[in-house]
């Protein structure tokens, strides 16, 4: 609910989310005096803990995607710790003020620390490593009431102090109903936010294809290390919540089957969607205990469970909801019922298709241009003897070339020459064996791929490489990324420099889209890219690109695959973002028409070395050029 | 220290029996990675099925703990029992659960496994109780066996017994893989998928044989287990899954020899942990070299790092 | 020529997800012949090859071997029928040795003499394999690896012989003894079906040729006459480029 109606972020929009906070605010309100019986008032306080337990998940797991089977411990940590702090177990009395705040953040750093694994291991590996974090912990919790009782041992640690929170005592059951809700509440629109914010695409950026994410300038390492941290941080709150609950703590509340339960929650939910989540993790504390009898083929059941979600339906039970809603909102319509494009919308039918004059749109314009006074061209990147090699394959062998400001230089070659090896290089994808790269003077030969993106180098992919789950939209608010610096605080806060940042944001990448006309506004901008036909994908990778406001536009066979017709559009178009916007275009190409009508220079690579550079005329009947492509006769 | 050196002998031969058993574990993790590059969660289960399959053979053919027939016919029934149930079901989980998952992204096949891991686990829970099953192998040992000296090393007939199969099912195994057509057709199919289909290899029957191997010797080892410590129970798959795992990724996952390496190291390991440390701390030996390797090395003792491709 | 072609396309689309990556294919290749499939990057030349296979999905058309569909058939089914494949990059088996290569191509074949003798034959084709009978693949050059992947696709006695980019990633002058070795196994009765990017060289050994563009055929004829179409420069290099015959 929330989550879809502030994507469009503007108060104009404000009206859903303020009427469901009301609603669900009188919900809580009313809820506790509903439950039947005490243990109904129970199995209520734990669907809030679930809830948050689900949703801190679904922050390492759900949006950013990361297999952490050690989340379980975390919420161990938070109750444990508060346990220490707040008992007579080392006789430390802290206020629950002080308690829970610190057992989150002693949880917090135990996510990062778990999370720095995650930087050299992927998927299964990180399970793994996970696991045997949990099961590590679990064995400290029953170990370590020798020689020092620290942790009680299996017989836990139990009788907490009371606690009081501005000056109301928390202790009847139905305070702490009150308690838990109210948490589990901020809990909710705090996951909210960040999921439409910078940080939420920027997760879901890394889930979706982590190169991309990283060429698109995320530091994908502090993103992960984030997520650790901030599922660690709600597990870790949420344990330190339960354990005053309990007045107890016991090595077997945060085991195995806990961890289970909240996986299933969140996977039935649909990863990453929090309305689901909430959904998944009412369910399936509440269908236990409708099921008390069927108790024993519990765990069997999250395991059937699982496998059939996976194979059947991997997207969660109720994940489809939000994306549904959007595919069905209706295209812009003019009077008559026509479909509108955006050029109407600026100029009227009659005028002639925006590609062909340059997609001439004066918010464009003013995002788009950059700074470019005629001058004379400066030399913006310059790669000196740049090699690299692979094992025994000498991929590029001592290149050297310069790109001047506000020129398209072709890269041509055929096959295996040595052109994509060269963006990777430039890109940071890989480092170099030999050589330099230097943009602006500066050397960023080496750099990573993000670093090498905020220096102002935007790239797109000769296979494709967007965000296939993410919409239109959401795919090009990712370039951003690197220009917006909202930080979590901001974003949990929701302050206006956040607020203005996702307004100046979302209204950036539309303009951007809106340079393609009416293909790619209006009811595409929430359109999974996956719904795109072919041309429209290149078009919005070239989008992506552009919104990250770079000095050097690297484009890899930006016309591969297209008909002549879009070809030709394309061409244009690329010519439009040098000659309107001044940008300044690497172009690897492999249609000679393309080439020949908007190079200024070109380069001809064979077997990893530059056999010619110039004009395209010479270019083209250079004998050496003609051998490369036709292939030598045989002698 | 003098005692402790004294005790050094016994434990390297413990040492070396655990880390038979550990070795034919890592196999079949080893095994399944190298073909479909994924972690069998499961394969714990498998063996802890294959475990409580040959204690039910034993428990079919004994009244009052002796066996009804030749001890030796019983404990080769036993073991070939356990490796059938275990190959099985390792082919059917691959069916079922896994295959659909081919195309899928990682993380998809990976919590299928997971569900596969939790849903087995508790099957057994369910149907045969959480109540520890005792293996009564008195009646197994000949007499005159019953205790082997060499030097100042006592053996069980168990413990040899267990070391006598493991080496020959791993040199079973080293043969099959190296001189067969099946053999080199795994090979292949492990390094190259769509090459080993353009010879003609049908893929998907050389991975369900991959993993009728891999589970048959979890299964055996868990029957060995049951064997040489007298006991099941349906919570060991979890603990043995992770130590099998350690010991591949150890000698380096997908490479056979390093599975088999893996386990003898992580077994010798263990039982020094025991010998200078204390007991209660030897599972966090395995742990500790995992989260080690993963970080350090992650291609392990005999694994190749290959480049990462574009 | 024989009435039936060896391997015949007819009207045949293919489509990558929702992107047609072949459109209205027609082609033929007769027993003996050797026939080379031409173009540029991303023409469409390894979707081809991968469609013979049956590794991708055809919605209209029907893929021919002697006259029988194949349309449905598995990539086993296929290859078993007589047709063997020497991939782009070779992808020899690495960690395996060059004799366990040579006998993975005989994998379907039960005939244990007569593979014998053709592991013979191959040997005395590529006498450096001879040498590194027992090496592991990994360790040969780019040439001897080609070399290798030839051999084991001979190994199989195909009727039809498949080369995806045989002359991808060698050296220009590898290149020349590659495309004699290739000529020489035609000679010796095997049809091959080349796809490559290297024109000059595969229509100086072939018998005829097509030229692929964005998925469609645009010109197809004899090797010598294609040599020299104008049509066929433009096709590579977008027109304005000089014939250089001599």
């Amino acid at each position: 609910m929330t989550a879809a109606a502030s994507t469009h972020s503007g108060f104009r929009f404000r009206q859903p989310q303020t009427i469901g906070l009301l609603a669900a605010l009188l919900i809580l309100a009313v809820a506790p005096h509903l439950m039947p019986n005490s243990y109904w008032l129970r199995v209520y306080s734990m669907i809030g803990i679930y809830v948050m337990l689900a949703l801190g998940l679904n922050v390492v797991a759900g949006f950013a995607g990361l297999l952490d089977l050690a989340y379980v411990a975390f919420f161990g940590i938070g109750g444990y710790t508060f346990a220490l702090l707040s008992s007579a177990q080392f006789d430390i009395h802290l206020p629950f003020a002080a308690a829970l705040p610190a057992a989150a953040i002693v949880t917090m750093l135990c996510g990062f620390l778990l999370g720095l694994t995650s930087i050299r291991l992927r998927g299964d590996y990180l399970a793994i490593v996970t696991l045997a974090f949990a099961q590590i912990f679990k064995l400290l919790l029953l170990n370590l009431d020798r020689p020092v009782n620290i942790t009680g041992g299996v017989n836990g640690i139990y009788g907490f102090d009371a606690i009081t929170i501005f000056g109301w005592r928390i202790i009847s059951p139905m305070h702490y109903a009150y308690l838990i809700w109210a948490a589990a509440l901020l809990v909710i629109i705090a996951a909210a936010r960040f999921k439409s914010s910078r940080y939420g695409r920027g997760w879901e950026a890394l889930r979706e294809d982590e190169l991309a994410a990283a060429a698109m300038g995320i530091n994908t390492t502090w993103m992960k290390l984030a997520a650790f941290a901030g599922g660690a941080l709600i597990a870790g709150g949420t344990g330190a919540l339960f354990a005053s609950f309990q007045d107890s703590v016991f090595p077997n509340n945060f085991d195995f089957p806990q961890l289970v339960v909240v996986y299933c929650m969140v996977i039935l939910g649909g990863l990453g969607n929090i309305p689901g989540v909430v959904c998944g993790a009412v369910l399936l504390t509440i269908l236990p205990e409708f099921l008390r009898e069927y108790g024993a083929y519990r765990m069997m059941s999250y395991g059937l469970i699982l496998v059939a979600l996976m194979i059947l339906r991997p997207q969660g039970l109720l994940s489809e909801l939000p994306f549904l809603r959007k595919r069905m909102a209706r295209p812009d319509k003019d009077a008559s019922g026509r479909l509108k494009s955006s050029t109407d919308l600026y100029y009227g039918a009659a005028q002639t298709p925006p590609e062909a004059s340059g997609g001439h749109q004066p918010d464009a314009a003013g995002t788009l241009a950059m700074a470019a006074p005629v001058r004379e061209p400066q030399p913006i990147l310059r790669l000196e003897g740049l090699t690299r090699n692979f094992g025994g394959l000498t991929a590029l062998s001592n290149l050297d070339l310069t790109l001047y400001e506000g020129e398209i230089l072709s890269v041509i070659g055929p096959n295996g020459a040595g052109k994509t090896t060269l963006f990777n290089l430039i890109s940071g994808i890989y480092p170099p064996s030999r050589g330099s790269i230097k943009l602006y003077g500066d050397d960023i030969t080496g750099a990573k791929p993000y670093q090498v993106a905020r220096a102002g180098v935007a790239r797109t992919f000769q296979n494709l490489r967007l965000f296939n789950n993410m919409s239109v939209l959401d795919n090009v608010r990712v370039g951003c990324f690197s220009r917006t610096r909202s930080g979590p605080l901001s974003i949990l806060l929701n302050l206006p420099g956040q607020r203005r940042e996702e307004r100046e944001t979302e209204a950036r990448a539309k303009a951007i889209l809106g340079i393609f006309g009416g293909r790619l506004t209006g009811y595409r901008f929430d359109q999974p890219v996956s719904a795109l036909s072919y041309a429209n994908r290149r078009r919005t990778e070239i989008a992506r690109a552009l919104s990250s406001e770079p000095r050097i536009l690297l484009l890899d066979e930006p016309a591969a695959g297209m008909n002549p017709q879009e070809t030709i559009e394309i061409t244009q178009f690329i010519r439009t973002l040098r000659d309107r916007y001044g940008h300044t275009i690497l172009l690897i190409e492999h249609k000679l028409g393309v080439v020949r009508s908007i190079s200024d220079r070109v380069a001809v690579l064979d077997y990893g070395c530059k056999i010619a550079e110039g004009h395209y005329d010479e270019i083209v009947n250079n004998p050496q050029v003609i051998e490369a492509y036709l292939g030598r006769r045989k002698s | 220290m003098d005692f402790i050196l004294d005790q050094l002998p016994q434990q390297l031969v413990n040492g070396l029996t655990l880390g038979g058993v550990y070795a034919l574990i890592a196999i079949g993790y080893s095994m399944v990675y190298g073909i479909l590059t994924m972690l069998n969660f499961a394969h714990g289960e498998v063996y802890m099925i294959g475990g409580f399959s040959g204690w039910w053979v034993l428990h079919l053919l004994s009244r009052n703990h002796t066996p009804l027939i030749n001890a030796a016919a019983l404990i080769i029934l036993m073991i070939a029992g356990g490796m059938a149930v275990s190959g099985l079901l390792g082919v059917l989980v691959e069916r079922v659960a896994y295959r659909p998952l081919r195309a899928a992204p990682r993380l998809n096949l990976l919590l299928s496994a997971l569900g596969v891991s939790i849903f087995l686990q508790n099957l057994v829970l369910n149907y045969q109780g959480a109540k520890v099953r005792a293996f009564h192998v008195a009646g197994l040992v000949p007499p005159s066996l019953q205790v082997i000296r060499i030097g100042p090393v006592v053996f069980s007939f168990m413990r040899v017994l267990v070391i006598v199969v493991c080496f020959c099912l791993m040199a079973l195994l080293a043969y099959l893989v190296k001189n067969t057509r099946a053999g080199k057709a795994m090979r292949a199919t492990a390094e190259d998928i769509e090459a080993a289909a353009f010879m003609g290899v049908d893929v998907d029957r050389i991975i369900t044989l991959v993993f009728l191997i891999g589970s048959a010797l979890g299964g055996a080892a868990g029957v060995l287990v049951g064997l040489l410590f007298t006991q099941v129970d349906y919570y060991v798959g979890f603990q043995a899954g992770l130590k099998g795992f350690t010991a591949a990724v150890l000698g380096g996952i997908g490479n056979l020899y390093g599975a088999m390496l893996g386990g003898l190291l992580l077994g010798l390991a263990e039982a020094l942990a025991v010998t200078f440390f204390s007991a209660t701390y030897k599972d966090v030996v395995a742990f500790v070299i995992l989260i080690a390797v993963l970080l350090i090395r992650p291609q392990g003792l005999l694994g190749n790092r290959e480049p990462e491709k574009v | 020529m024989a009435a039936t072609p060896l391997l015949r396309i007819e009207n045949v689309d293919v489509f990558y997800g929702r992107i047609q990556a072949l459109y209205t294919i027609n082609l033929e290749v007769h027993s003996g012949e050797l026939v080379c499939l031409l173009g540029g990057n991303a023409s469409g030349k390894s979707t081809t090859l991968k469609t013979i296979l049956g590794r991708c999905r055809i919605t209209a058309g029907t893929v021919l071997l002697d006259g029988q569909s194949i349309n449905r058939l598995s990539t086993q089914a296929i290859i078993s029928r007589g047709v063997a494949i020497v991939p782009e990059n070779r992808r020899i088996f690495t960690r395996m040795s060059v004799l366990e290569n040579l006998e993975m191509g005989a994998y379907l074949r039960k005939d244990k003499p007569s593979v014998a003798r053709d592991l013979e034959w191959i040997l005395t084709l590529f006498p450096r394999l001879a040498d590194r009978l027992d090496q592991p693949g990994m360790t040969l050059s780019g040439g001897e690896q080609q070399m290798l992947a030839m051999g084991r696709a001979l190994m199989s006695r195909p009727r039809l012989l498949l080369m995806d980019e045989p002359s991808m990633g060698l050296s220009p002058l590898l290149v020349e003894h590659q495309f004699d070795l290739i000529k020489t196994i035609n000679e010796q009765g095997t049809a091959i079906f080349m796809v490559e990017q290297n024109a000059a060289m595969a229509l100086s050994i072939a018998h005829r040729g097509y030229v692929l563009q964005t998925g469609a055929i645009v010109l197809s004829g004899l090797a010598a006459d294609l040599l020299c179409d104008p049509l066929m420069q433009e096709a590579y290099l977008g027109g304005d480029a000089a014939c250089t015959t001599p």
